[in-house]
């Protein structure tokens, strides 16, 4: 059985950097980019990590970027870097055949909460672009405007999920034939004090204020909750073969995929893990298929969302499952909790892994959590990796698992 | 009054809404200018925002030129 599609492109807009090759130097440096938000001033958790110096209209290429809501502005960003990564674009390709799908937990939820607002003061201030801005679909619409993409053209929600199930959707449009080459990830802007209110009334939230930039410890024992980020992931998809065809550089490929609900609670894990550990198997099950065993699979990027109950079940199924010698960590020690990007985020950094030979550490993990028994990195480590797993998990029960070759 | 008004108009259709300098004039409409119907309305929801006031329900939008706006606008703050 041959891999369903190559990584062709990636673009990422992340707290970590405004681009691929900067979020990956500072994600491989372990140095963390939780910090004070101003939006939050006031509220019980006012840190987060934010997209450092993201100028709009230059990262849209749009000069009516303020047209877009943030989180499709950061779509849009990553989709152009991606596109241009790949050596594509609309001169080279047939616009009909290539499809957009892109994930979002939330959609434009600030330009929703200042509509909100500017209602209360007079219903003749609410804007025309409320919904044009808001709505769900609009970061994949907006980067198939960007891009002239006219080919099917969707977005996924699966809360934190989202990102992971998008490019399994993407996937099926190369599969299906009804598209050459997808353009597919996730995007969120979630870092609104509504969002943070809301996210630290759950109890969700590291309550770290004094010392923000070590509140993201994913696995360790102190970790008191997760840090809320922002960003978008966006990667470049083909059929193996075309990429191979036009000589395309192919960063890894998509190799096994797995989706599965705990139908158990609609924010915490199961605690035993039965919907992870059954996506799991299937991912490693099509993963063996290809003639890589559970034993090839020498490196994770967890979900490690750094709250006490997520860490630990999802710590506990893959230490069942996988190899003791197998490298797991959890980038969003660095980068914070992505929401609905997270998963496309982290599988574009598990390909750069593969492709580049080395292994991102846990920021900020100290004393791993005694009920956590899997190898995880404290410092970048270079070592090949031939298959890799990305574990994504949303409110709402939702489980996948991306398995990805060299 | 109408020549800050009109050159705060000027401004935003310019920086706001990527309007070409030399396509400008007072007495072009704005779907000459090339704002589409979303972007007009948007144009006003700025206008009553600055100034406060709510223009009359039923004003033809996308015929109306910056001049007229202007008109408009004066005419409402004597009211």
């Amino acid at each position: 059985m041959t891999p369903d599609a190559a990584i062709t492109g990636i673009g990422l807009v992340t707290p970590a950097g405004g681009t691929r090759e900067s979020t990956w130097d500072t994600v491989c440096a372990g140095r963390p980019t939780a910090a004070p938000a101003a939006g939050l001033a006031g509220l019980p958790v006012d840190f987060a990590c934010e997209v450092p110096a993201f100028d709009p209209v230059e990262a849209t290429g749009n000069r009516r970027a303020w047209r877009l809501d943030r989180y499709a502005q950061f779509a849009v960003a990553a989709a152009r870097e991606a596109v241009a990564d790949a050596g594509l674009g609309p001169a080279g390709w047939e616009a009909g055949r290539v499809g957009v799908v892109v994930g979002t937990a939330a959609g434009g939820v600030a330009t929703f909460a200042e509509q909100q607002q500017r209602l209360q003061r007079n219903v003749r201030l609410v804007s025309p672009l409320t919904l044009p801005m808001f709505l769900p679909n609009m970061a994949a619409a907006q980067v198939a405007a960007a891009l002239g993409a006219r080919g099917p053209c969707l977005q996924t929600g699966a809360a934190c999920a989202s990102g992971a199930v998008a490019v399994a959707s993407a996937v099926d449009l190369l599969r299906t034939g009804a598209c050459d080459v997808v353009i597919a990830g996730a995007a969120d802007a979630m870092v609104t004090p509504l969002c943070a209110a809301a996210f630290a009334s759950l109890g969700a939230l590291s309550r770290r204020r004094d010392a923000p930039a070590t509140a993201s410890r994913p696995f360790d024992a102190d970790r008191d909750g997760f840090v809320l980020g922002e960003g978008a992931g966006i990667l470049v998809l083909e059929r193996p073969a075309t990429a191979q065809a036009r000589g395309a550089t192919v960063y890894a490929h998509l190799a096994g995929y797995a989706a599965t609900c705990d139908a158990y609670d609609i924010v915490a894990p199961d605690p035993e893990g039965r919907g992870l550990t059954a996506a799991l198997r299937e991912a490693l099950d099509t993963l063996d298929r290809t003639g890589i065993p559970p034993s090839g699979v020498s490196y994770v990027n967890a979900h490690g969302t750094s709250t006490p109950l997520n860490d630990r079940v999802e710590a506990a199924v893959l230490a069942r499952h996988l190899p003791a010698d197998t490298l797991v960590s959890s980038t969003k020690g660095v980068t914070g909790h992505l929401m609905g990007a997270a998963g496309a985020v982290e599988l574009a950094l598990t390909a750069l892994t593969i492709a580049r030979g080395t292994v991102p550490p846990t920021a900020n993990l100290t004393h791993l959590d005694p009920a956590v028994h899997l190898a995880v990195p404290t410092v970048a480590q270079d070592r090949p990796v031939a298959a890799a797993l990305s574990v994504s998990m949303g409110f709402g029960g939702h489980n996948t698992v991306w398995a990805l070759t060299r | 009054m109408a020549e800050d008004l009109y050159q705060r108009i000027a401004d935003t259709l310019v920086g706001k809404f990527d309007v070409d300098r030399r396509d400008l004039g007072p007495d072009r409409s704005y779907a000459d200018m090339g704002l589409d119907s979303v972007s007009i309305v948007e144009l006003f929801v700025m206008i009553e925002e600055w100034w406060g006031l709510a223009l009359p329900e039923g004003t033809p939008l996308p015929e109306l030129t910056p001049a007229r706006t202007v008109a408009l606008v004066a005419e409402k703050i004597r009211a």
